[in-house]
């Protein structure tokens, strides 16, 4: 049994089951998978629409982010996949201090064409030590750098995240990060984190950024 | 404009909901949970876990008032979220789990519950699909006409309606600038269902039904600098929820 929705409207609905089945083809495959897993679905049809989902990219069928919304975005596993290759392949390079790498370009160009999404995934890939711990550093200290504002509050949140992170070697990334995003909201969070720090060298690194936003707040 | 008309507004219990959602924006401080959220706030396990251990997303789920209730921890955020229970066999097209006030009050109940015992939370969000059944498609988009400030005259002829606003309030929370994103969604909806045979060579199809559809999602700011205080958490659901209510009950006021 499926449940068969025609919406009579243009623009797309933020259910998740709805953005499965929009961001996928609707191509009869998908319809047997569904019915053979059993699970009755929801289906999105508008009849004045022009735009073929078969045709156009992928990112372009997301539905348009609304600032305040709340809804979960589902993301790709094919992104999920790109970047957590991407931090793979990372594992053996050497990266020195604001160099551009392969690695740096990548990240750089999937977060301005993916945003929260893109940082979602990387987040896990962080928070969860899943990478080398050098990788991750790295990524944490382009994230301060990226002049892109739709991705902003979520860097930002995962810079903060990542002071409590295990490793110290992901806490230096973290704190080199922040001191270029250079926004006093990270404040409370450093304080926090100087509290618990045990490595004296990045207590004080994590002192001098906090002078730094102290003194612009 | 004009004002949306109560007359022709049916009670809030006419109103059947599609899903309802807690979501919760852990703060940067927060500690991811390694512990079961599910049995924590039901006092035993799940009926069922899956893990995505690459990107750390969790989700436990089980019965709960007739729907299925599940909680997705992701490290930024934690969902709760009450849908159809799609194991459930149905024969009406409408997916529905019941009447929206009376499940919003057992779901509100239990979300303050772990809201006494979460990690500590930069946002909070209430979200719900709601569905108001209607013999016809006209008759659908002219009562919901009746919750919105237009003239229902100039949308006779009209087609594939979608309202979307945001309509900002300063919290009652006692909260000092903290304001609170009352976003709504607006659109008539219709269903059907279709049976497949086995070999999917052939299928049914039931006779078409009509909804009125408003999508909520009432949410904490993301402009409010601080953790929210947690003391304060369960004050601030209630809040969204009763913001939620008085749309439904309401319609798109400022």
């Amino acid at each position: 049994m499926i449940h068969n929705m025609h919406k009579n409207c243009t623009a797309m609905t933020s259910l998740s089951k709805l953005d499965f089945r929009v961001n996928e083809t609707w191509l009869p495959t998908t319809e047997c998978e569904l019915i053979k897993n059993q699970s009755p679905s929801i289906y999105q049809q508008v009849s004045s629409k022009t735009r073929d989902i078969r045709v156009e990219h992928k990112k372009a069928l997301r539905p348009e982010g609304v600032e305040s919304s709340t809804i979960k975005q589902d993301y790709s596993k094919e992104l999920s996949e790109e970047i957590y290759s991407l931090f793979k392949a990372s594992d053996e390079q050497n990266f020195e201090d604001g160099m551009e790498t392969e690695f740096s370009k990548k990240l750089i160009c999937l977060i301005k064409e993916y945003a929260d999404e893109a940082i979602e995934i990387i987040t896990g890939i962080i928070i969860y030590e899943r990478v080398n711990a050098e990788v991750a550093t790295e990524a944490l200290r382009w994230l301060g750098n990226i002049d892109h504002a739709p991705s902003y509050r979520f860097r930002l949140w995962l810079l903060e995240r990542s002071l409590s992170c295990s490793k110290a070697r992901i806490r230096d990334g973290a704190i080199l990060g922040l001191s270029s995003l250079n926004d006093p909201h990270a404040i409370s969070y450093l304080k926090l984190a100087i509290e618990q720090e045990k490595c004296t060298e990045l207590r004080k690194d994590m002192e001098q950024v906090l002078a730094q936003l102290e003194s612009i707040s | 404009m004009i004002e949306p008309t109560a007359a022709n507004r049916p009670e809030l219990k006419a109103w059947i909901a599609n899903s309802l959602r807690m979501t919760a924006i852990l703060s940067p401080a927060a500690q991811l949970p390694k512990h079961s959220l599910w049995e924590e706030l039901f006092g035993q396990p799940p009926e069922n876990i899956t893990s995505q251990p690459r990107t750390g997303v969790q989700q436990e789920d089980g019965s709960f008032e007739g729907g299925r209730l599940s909680v997705t921890v992701q490290p930024a955020r934690v969902d709760w979220m009450l849908t159809v229970d799609n194991n459930q066999a149905t024969n009406s097209p409408i997916p529905s789990i019941g009447q929206f006030v009376d499940l919003l009050n057992l779901f509100a109940d239990k979300m303050t519950r772990w809201l006494e015992m979460s990690p500590p939370l930069q946002r909070l969000a209430f979200g719900s699909i709601l569905l108001l059944p209607m013999d016809e498609e006209s008759s659908a988009r002219q009562q919901l006409l009746a919750y919105l400030p237009f003239n229902p005259q100039n949308f006779e002829n009209a087609q594939e309606f979608l309202y979307q606003i945001n309509r900002p309030r300063s919290s009652t929370s006692g909260i000092s600038n903290l304001q609170i994103n009352r976003l709504s969604k607006w659109s008539v909806i219709k269903w059907k269902i279709i049976n497949f045979s086995p070999n999917i060579s052939s299928y049914s199809e039931s006779l078409d039904s009509f909804t009125c559809c408003i999508e909520l999602d009432i949410n904490t700011s993301p402009d409010y600098q601080e953790d929210l205080p947690k003391e304060k958490l369960p004050q601030i659901f209630r809040e969204l929820v009763d913001l939620g209510k008085e749309i439904v009950k309401e319609g798109d006021i400022p």
